[in-house]
């Protein structure tokens, strides 16, 4: 009885022990991959959605208020914040806006220098929005703020990408120029590699953006 | 103290016009602003609170303004993320209650904008409702430095 004890102790004692210092080692390992690549990991308490695995933009060629492109090239080497809408719309991109323009005055850099975001007004109703208008509407708000826009197929490759939708409102008539558009209102952040980092809903408060927009910048840094 | 009894009649006289002048309305308008726009932008936004201080359930069935082509009424309502602006046929305010224009909400829409209008001055617009009353009323043009009150609250 007792060497058959011992051989049923030395028979499990072994496995066992493989087992709980691979689980150790395992354990190990796996926080210290995940510690390395950051890449799943989001920082908390944030008024945003933050994408643990961050999308990159692709394949689409709209053009900016100056009539040179925009192409995902353009939102390489900087954080940039997306903003879909258009000119005749009274009451949602006025106010988001004027909250993009709040954030700018928050800003702890100047623009040229790392860190400091672009923003990117995307008009979704290039009939009526002409670049030369585009530029002097999104100025308004702040000089260094860009507008965009395009052929609706480009912009619906954009649009696809991110998730953000739009329509028109029935026109009255072939003339009419008074039609609304109807729009998604998120804010999209976008990382300086490129890729949508961070979808921003509605209300859009300052405060609260720029606080978040430092602590994801802070967080995945400016590379 | 003979200047100041006189002062207080003329105040007691004025204060009593103003009741008479406005006793006919069983509406009143507070706060009615409008953000100032691009001076490209041809369309712009009214807020107000609208009062009504009678009885009965009003109803605002029309606006217009000389400076705009046209005015209506929109909701702006948020589905799933996608912003609709849903035109209003009239807006009901009932009795002795009130109804509030704020930025992401309800808001005048001024469509076609004709003449330039600048932080500091004033749009007039008149509204018109169901019981025959007619209000002209002066939309304020403000820098809207602090675009915080949407009508979503937000906690913390």
């Amino acid at each position: 009885m007792p060497t058959e004890k011992k051989s049923f102790i030395k028979a499990y004692i072994l496995p066992i022990t493989i087992g709980a210092i691979s689980l150790v080692i395992g354990v190990w390992l796996s926080q210290q991959i995940l510690m390395n690549t950051n890449d799943t990991r989001i920082p908390k308490n944030l008024d945003a959605t933050v994408l643990p695995n961050a999308r990159p933009l692709i394949g689409f060629n709209l053009y900016d208020h100056n009539e040179e492109a925009f192409s995902p090239a353009q939102l390489k080497g900087q954080w940039s914040f997306l903003f879909f809408g258009f000119t005749n719309c009274p009451d949602v991109c006025p106010t988001t806006l004027k909250a993009m323009q709040a954030i700018w005055k928050t800003l702890p850099t100047k623009q040229g220098e790392p860190g400091h975001p672009k923003l990117f007004f995307i008009s979704v109703d290039p009939d009526r929005d002409k670049t030369k208008m585009l530029k002097q509407y999104v100025q308004y708000f702040n000089p260094e703020f860009i507008g965009v826009t395009g052929k609706l197929d480009e912009l619906d490759k954009l649009t696809r990408q991110i998730g953000i939708l739009y329509g028109y409102d029935e026109k009255e008539g072939s003339h009419d120029q008074e039609y609304i558009v109807n729009h998604s209102a998120q804010v999209i952040l976008v990382d300086p590699k490129g890729r949508m980092r961070a979808v921003i809903s509605p209300p859009h408060i300052a405060k609260v953006m720029a606080a978040n927009f430092q602590t994801i910048r802070t967080f995945y840094g400016d590379e | 103290m003979f200047l100041f009894r006189k002062l207080s009649t003329s105040l007691f006289f004025s204060l009593f016009l103003f009741t008479v002048a406005n006793a006919a309305s069983s509406i009143n308008i507070e706060n009615a602003w409008s953000p100032e726009a691009p001076p490209v932008a041809k369309v712009m936004a009214g807020y107000m609170k609208i009062n009504n201080l009678s009885q009965k359930d009003i109803k605002l069935i029309s606006a217009k303004s000389p400076l705009f082509k046209r005015v209506e009424i929109h909701l702006t309502e948020m589905n799933n993320g996608m912003m609709r602006m849903i035109k209003q046929d009239n807006l009901n305010i009932k009795a002795k209650s009130f109804i509030e224009l704020t930025p992401g909400g309800l808001h005048m829409m001024l469509i076609g904008k004709l003449k330039a209008t600048k932080a500091g001055s004033t749009i007039p617009v008149t509204l018109q409702f169901n019981n025959g009353e007619q209000l002209k009323i002066k939309l304020d043009v403000k820098v809207n430095e602090e675009p915080q009150q949407m009508n979503h609250h937000h906690h913390h």
